[in-house]
């Protein structure tokens, strides 16, 4: 019998269409209960797995965080929920016609997956047209999250210095799973690596510099 | 380009729906609290990850700041930008504060 083990101490940047690499590091996720869900700035859904924490900074100690915490970024999504209920983020969708709208509270009361419902399901595919990474994850309640990327956007004036985002990740105690944008995935252990990740070995790559930093040294001169 | 493929991912999920409507899902659209359009909100992650690059934030950090603007929104603050949404600078003048730093 050939068993595959992953090593999630060690850091790694994927090459296109490694789907195969991308589930494997998603295995994680399997059995983990749903907990809740919260929307963050930018309206960005997250979802909470497995055993609860309160949150670390000092300000947001008081609420709970989940083991593993699934940020679906500006992607679209849809759920599938066990109840029949079928719901969407997209606001590029045509369904508001014949759809009844909920806002952020009532999306977090947690009525849309059962509570302690665990994954038994987490599947990357790519979605053709925009080149991109989706997810499929399939909890034992009979629902379903389908996170859908959109095509990759032109960005505004002004926003050029602004790095660019994952289309979604996975924060879990193992580390950083990013996927996205287009066809790359990677994955940064938690407490960092002493390997970089192959694609910055390979380019000699130093990490972004913040918009502000620039700022800072031109005001400077 | 980017407007075929964005009329490409529309046509898909009109599909997809169609396909679950069929299958007897009601239909529930999330209303957004704040400037719609992916581009915006694309822009606000962003504006995140910047400020937890530029003050060295942890993933777990990261998350939790997103949550911590979140909540100042909830709790009535407006920033300056549309839909009282916090600029960059507003987002950096945050940190210390969710960091506990102001004295």
């Amino acid at each position: 019998m050939n068993l595959n083990v992953i090593d999630l101490k060690a850091s790694h940047a994927s090459a296109r269409d490694d789907l195969s690499g991308l589930q494997a590091y998603l295995a994680q996720l399997i059995g983990q209960p749903f907990r809740f869900m919260r929307v963050s700035y930018g309206d960005e859904l997250t979802l909470h797995l497995g055993d609860l924490r309160p949150g670390r900074s000092p300000k947001r100690s008081h609420a709970l965080y989940g083991a593993c915490i699934i940020g679906l970024r500006a992607s679209s999504w849809i759920l599938k929920s066990g109840t029949g209920a079928l719901m969407v983020s997209s606001d590029e969708s045509d369904s508001s016609a014949f759809a009844k709208t909920i806002d952020n509270e009532e999306l977090e009361t947690g009525r849309f997956i059962a509570p302690d419902s665990p994954v038994f399901e987490a599947t990357p595919f790519v979605v053709a047209p925009v080149e991109a990474i989706a997810l499929r994850l399939r909890f034992a309640d009979g629902s379903e999250l389908e996170v859908i990327p959109g095509p990759p956007e032109v960005d505004e004036p002004g926003d050029e210095a602004l790095p660019e985002i994952g289309d979604w990740e996975l924060l879990s105690p193992a580390g950083l799973l990013t996927a996205g944008p287009r066809l790359r995935w990677s994955f940064e252990p938690a407490g960092g690596s002493s390997d970089p990740p192959d694609d910055q070995r390979a380019a000699g790559r130093k990490r972004p510099r913040s918009p502000r930093r620039s700022d800072k040294k031109r005001r400077r001169r | 380009m980017t407007q075929r493929l964005r009329i490409a991912a529309q046509t898909s999920l009109r599909l997809h729906f169609k396909q679950l409507e069929s299958r007897g899902f009601g239909l529930v659209k999330r209303g957004f609290s704040s400037r719609d359009g992916v581009m915006a909100r694309k822009r606000d992650i962003r504006q995140i990850e910047a400020v937890a690059r530029e003050f060295d934030m942890t993933p777990d950090e990261r998350r939790e700041f997103g949550d911590f603007i979140e909540g100042c929104k909830h709790s009535g603050e407006r920033g300056s930008e549309p839909g009282g949404d916090f600029s960059y600078g507003e987002l950096r003048e945050k940190v210390a504060d969710f960091r506990d730093e102001r004295s």
